[in-house]
């Protein structure tokens, strides 16, 4: 049944797989662009993965503007002036963000600046209401979540804007394998949690619903494999579309409790938020399974297919997806341990937490947000 | 007056909550292999509180440690040493203290105190020999360190005093005890917490005797010798005070300049020791008893003050682009009075201008402008407007209003003065150390800039150097002895004075693990043999300053460190110094690898199961 109301955007065009990056040129000029700056960081340039870039140009009319490597982890306004200059001086008109975490949110800022002719703090204050300058994201396999969404995240700031999707993401092996078996259980758990959330939200909506559903249905089927040879090409690249989905879908609904969380510890304890997100998603399905509305049942046909789906009991249907979704997290358990205690978070912090996280959303109270922290902090 | 022969083995434990208090004994194993002051309390906190505490909570402890050496005579050794849960870090913080309170603990008759609990309003407690009196501190709330200390001169020779950034918690609140201080890690502000205001010592009560005069006075003597034949503690520091370290440190590109962009500065030698000293016709004021005569008092502006200390000059100086020394020692006088850390002060200060510079928030605050720093540290200790999110200190003030990367501190501690892009081994020294961005884990900018021992920007031997003069340290503030006899015990000896710097450097730098064996430091345990009656040897000494480190490091891991948190602020790895042509940056990835693996750490930091063991700790 078709829902009475709801709304989806879904702006990037995703190039995936064999010879993806192949794709870039025709693709810069489709948005009448040739001069990209190109930011990477200084680990994926050492892994050759700018090297890898620029040969797939070689033979087309893009030149490149200016390639920077050495990118941050944190996109502090020092490095967004900084290069928000240098695509200025060079004449630029595009940007490829080679990389995720750092690199991406910190191309997506300098778009901002550069698009709006402004000063980035000055965005935080701007209704972005025309297209920004074309950009392409390649990424690796070490998603932190956002970075293919229509959100930016800069210094301590959060924009967000329909305009800040990506143009492009390009999804190559060549890029996505070099990622570790830790990082690519973040980014899976990562997508996991957006997934889940965007679509176990009360307003139903079908289109983000299958986005959602792709996203688990990628890790779900990718995911073990992958974590334990990350190299694996198909399920490197699985878990980049996994993470591409669920970043649309994340753009498509409000954050979740989860997210939230997520956010307010890893900023507070360096921790990456995936490995969080892993935790707090275990006691966030558990406690919605004893809920009113429950687990929805459809992404038991995401997860496991039409056969078992079909063959489960609908009164079991929600219980059986439960148990795959803890299936997925389990997977990561090498990586992840299974309480927020194990992380060796301080008890007396969630108090801190739950507090930041209320003044951050307020679509939750600060009960709420104390419940799942002591549930996950105790593992009950 | 009666007598302590070696140690008297017991602590006092005070109950805030109940206001009791009872004897403790102190395992003569545990002394042995703790040595005493830092270590010693390290052990106790980690049998007697559970981690994951609220550094806010009752069941965070204030321990305070005297150390074997104290009260004995030997040369530098009136200091002590406290440990407790630092609300700054949230992990253990250590500090060490010249001031009278450890003497007068000491001949009170105890080695150590324990405070725990809560006082239902604020106190003070009066430590004698026969037990501990609990007195009503209401009339001292509100007061300042110099005038509660004033006022307790009578009550005993010894008092350890909070001022009102204590009472306020801010989270970076010293503890004063004469003109010393517990500075760093916010011991303030747990005892804030705590409604302890202060805690005064009787004294005078014992006599502290060696178990082998012969023995202790051969190495007091020797140890005295070599501290009055050295370059730098008979002449350097003597002279002009630990402020000598500006020109050298501004030689060496290590000096901060403008929240840590700089390196050098043309201004610096204003606020240098030599200057001072001419300046303010200086005469020594230090910490008693000392040989090394390093603190200074002088005539500044028609009135006598102490000199700021370098960590102070630096930070509030250079760091903001103040080059005006009486306006350094106005700071200075401020926080000494509301009883507020130099350092994280100054550092939060810096970020608060860079921070109106980049326009992340709106204040008075400029570099190089002294206008609006007084009311701004006056703000922080009454935690009034903005000085209530700035009296959190960087990281916290980061999370809230960005600036991440040039939040200059490590695990939430502010970084001393010492640029670490200008020695690769301090970087990783700061990077690893227990406490946060700490100086004094090593000093390895000494050995590597000052001394020119190590090639500041070589990979090579770093890992090891770093992990050896941490076991040494940790050692040392175990005994109690003051750090800067290391400059005297360390190169004085024959083999490291006459070996040729081109010969020393290399082999320091190549062949790290082996030179260390050759580094002679006989001397300390030589004296803590003599004062205890126990065997000690070199090498066990040093394991025993591994012990306590690795068990410093493992407190902290329950705590939740590991590797990611052993970094450095972004703007030392990504950006270069303005005095550097080569734009240098630290490689720290690489140099901790080296540091984990000559440590017996796993890749992620965390002991590993056999280092423990073959220290002797027990896992919990």
């Amino acid at each position: 049944m078709i829902p009475y109301n709801f709304t989806f955007l879904s702006h990037p065009k995703i190039c995936s797989g064999l010879k993806a990056l192949e794709h870039i040129p025709f693709e810069l000029e489709s948005l009448n662009a040739r001069k990209p700056l190109v930011i990477t960081s200084n680990r994926w340039d050492k892994k050759g993965l700018s090297k890898t870039l620029i040969k797939a140009l070689y033979d087309s009319n893009i030149i490149i503007g200016a390639l920077f490597t050495n990118a941050p982890f944190y996109p502090s306004v020092t490095i967004i002036n900084e290069l928000s200059q240098l695509y200025r001086d060079r004449g630029c008109d595009s940007i490829i963000a080679l990389g995720c975490g750092g690199v991406a949110y910190i191309a997506k800022a300098v778009n901002m600046v550069v698009s709006l002719k402004t000063d980035i703090l000055q965005c935080a204050d701007i209704t972005i209401t025309s297209p920004l300058k074309p950009m392409i994201i390649v990424p690796t396999a070490d998603c932190q979540g956002g970075e293919m969404a229509a959100i930016a995240y800069y210094e301590r700031f959060e924009k967000q804007s329909d305009f800040l999707y990506p143009d492009v993401i390009v999804i190559d092996s060549r890029i996505t394998r070099h990622a570790n078996s830790q990082e690519v259980a973040n980014s899976a758990l990562t997508a996991l949690a957006h997934a889940i959330e965007a679509c176990g939200i009360d307003a139903p909506n079908p289109i983000n619903d299958a986005y959602a559903h792709t996203a688990l249905q990628f890790i779900y089927q990718y995911l073990q494999r992958t974590i334990k040879r990350p190299s694996y090409k198909d399920g490197s690249v699985a878990i980049v579309n996994a993470a591409a989905c669920a970043d649309t879908a994340f753009s498509n609904a409000p954050q979740g409790i989860v997210h939230v969380l997520a956010q307010v510890i890893a900023l507070d304890t360096n921790l990456q938020a995936g490995m969080v997100m892993g935790i707090l998603l275990r006691y966030y399905l558990a406690d919605k399974l004893h809920t009113k509305g429950g687990i929805r049942p459809e992404l038991l046909l995401a997860l496991a297919g039409i056969d078992t789906y079909a063959k489960t009991p609908e009164k079991e249907r929600q219980k059986t997806a439960y148990e795959y979704l803890i299936q997925c997290i389990d997977t990561t358990r090498e990586f992840v341990p299974a309480t927020l205690k194990g992380l060796n978070i301080p008890r007396y912090k969630l108090k801190e937490y739950a507090r930041l996280a209320a003044t951050k959303n307020k679509q939750y109270k600060e009960s709420a947000y104390m419940e799942l922290l002591e549930k996950a902090w105790e593992g009950k | 007056m009666q007598e302590i022969i070696g140690t008297s083995n017991k602590v006092i434990e005070v109950d805030l909550s109940s206001q009791s208090y009872r004897e403790i004994p102190i395992a003569e194993k545990d002394l042995e292999l703790y040595l005493g002051g830092k270590g010693l309390g390290l052990k106790l906190f980690y049998d007697r509180v559970p981690a994951g505490i609220d550094p806010f909570s009752d069941e965070n402890e204030f321990i305070v440690m005297t150390g074997v050496y104290v009260g004995t005579g030997a040369p530098c050794a009136g200091r002590f040493a406290a440990v407790t849960k630092s609300p700054l870090t949230g992990l253990m913080g250590t500090g060490s203290c010249g001031g009278p309170f450890g003497m007068a603990l000491k001949t009170s008759g105890w080695d150590g105190l324990i405070v725990k609990g809560k006082a239902k309003s604020p106190t003070y407690l009066v430590i004698s020999s026969k037990g501990v009196e609990f007195k009503d501190a209401k009339k001292f709330w509100g007061k300042d360190t110099q005038t509660v200390q004033k006022a307790l001169e009578k009550e005993g020779s010894g008092a350890l005093v909070i001022g009102q950034a204590g009472e306020n918690k801010v989270l970076y609140a010293n503890v004063c005890s004469g003109h010393r201080f517990l500075g760093r890690c916010g011991m303030g502000a747990v005892l804030g917490s705590k409604n302890l205001k202060a805690i005064v010592a009787k004294g005078n009560e014992f006599k502290i005797l060696p178990k082998n005069p012969k023995k202790f006075d051969k190495a007091r003597k020797k140890t005295l010798k070599f501290i009055n034949r050295n370059q730098i503690t008979s002449i350097l520091y003597r002279q002009f005070g630990t402020n000598a370290n500006v020109n050298l440190s501004n030689a060496g590109g290590i000096l901060p300049v403008r929240n840590f962009t700089g390196g050098s500065h043309g201004e610096a030698h204003k606020i240098s020791g030599e200057e001072m000293a001419e300046r303010f016709d200086t005469k020594f004021s230090t910490c008693k008893p000392c040989a090394i005569l390093c603190g200074h008092k002088g005539n500044i502006n028609g009135e006598i003050r102490q000199i700021p200390e370098y960590e102070t000059v630096g930070t509030f100086g250079s760091n903001l682009e103040i080059f005006d020394p009486v306006a350094i020692s106005n700071f200075n006088e401020l926080c000494t009075k509301y009883g507020l850390d130099t350092i994280s002060t100054a550092v939060t200060i810096a970020w608060a201008m860079e921070a109106t510079e980049k326009g992340l928030i709106k204040t008075d605050l400029k570099f190089g402008s002294p206008d609006n720093i007084e009311k701004t540290i006056t703000d922080i200790a009454f935690r009034r407007g903005f000085g209530d999110d700035l009296a959190n200190g960087t990281r916290k003030l980061s999370q809230k209003y960005g600036g991440a990367d040039f939040a200059i501190n490590v695990k939430g501690l502010e970084m001393a003065a010492y640029d670490p892009r200008g020695a690769w081994g301090q970087a990783l020294s700061y990077a690893v150390a227990n406490r946060g961005a700490c100086h004094l884990s090593t000093a390895s900018f000494a050995v590597e800039v000052y001394l020119n021992m190590h090639d500041p920007f070589s990979l090579k031997g770093k890992g090891s150097m770093i992990a050896f003069i941490e076991d040494v340290t940790c050692a040392i503030n175990s005994m109690h002895i003051c750090q800067f006899t290391a400059f005297a015990v360390e190169l004085e000896p024959f083999v490291v004075k006459y070996t040729p710097t081109f010969l020393l450097n290399p082999m320091i730098t190549y062949l790290n693990p082996i030179a260390t064996k050759f580094m002679d430091v006989s001397l300390w345990p030589e004296m803590w043999s003599g004062i205890t009656g126990k065997r000690m040897g070199m090498f066990k000494w040093i394991k025993a300053g591994r012990r306590i480190h690795v068990l410093e490091r493992y407190m902290n891991t329950r705590e939740g460190i590991s590797r990611k948190d052993d970094t450095l602020p972004q703007r030392f790895l990504t950006e270069g110094r303005h005095c550097d042509p080569q734009q240098r940056t630290v490689p720290l990835d690489q140099l901790i690898d080296s540091y984990y693996k000559a440590r017996g750490f796993d890749k992620n930091g965390i002991p590993k199961d056999r280092t423990l063991k073959r220290l002797k700790i027990e896992k919990k």
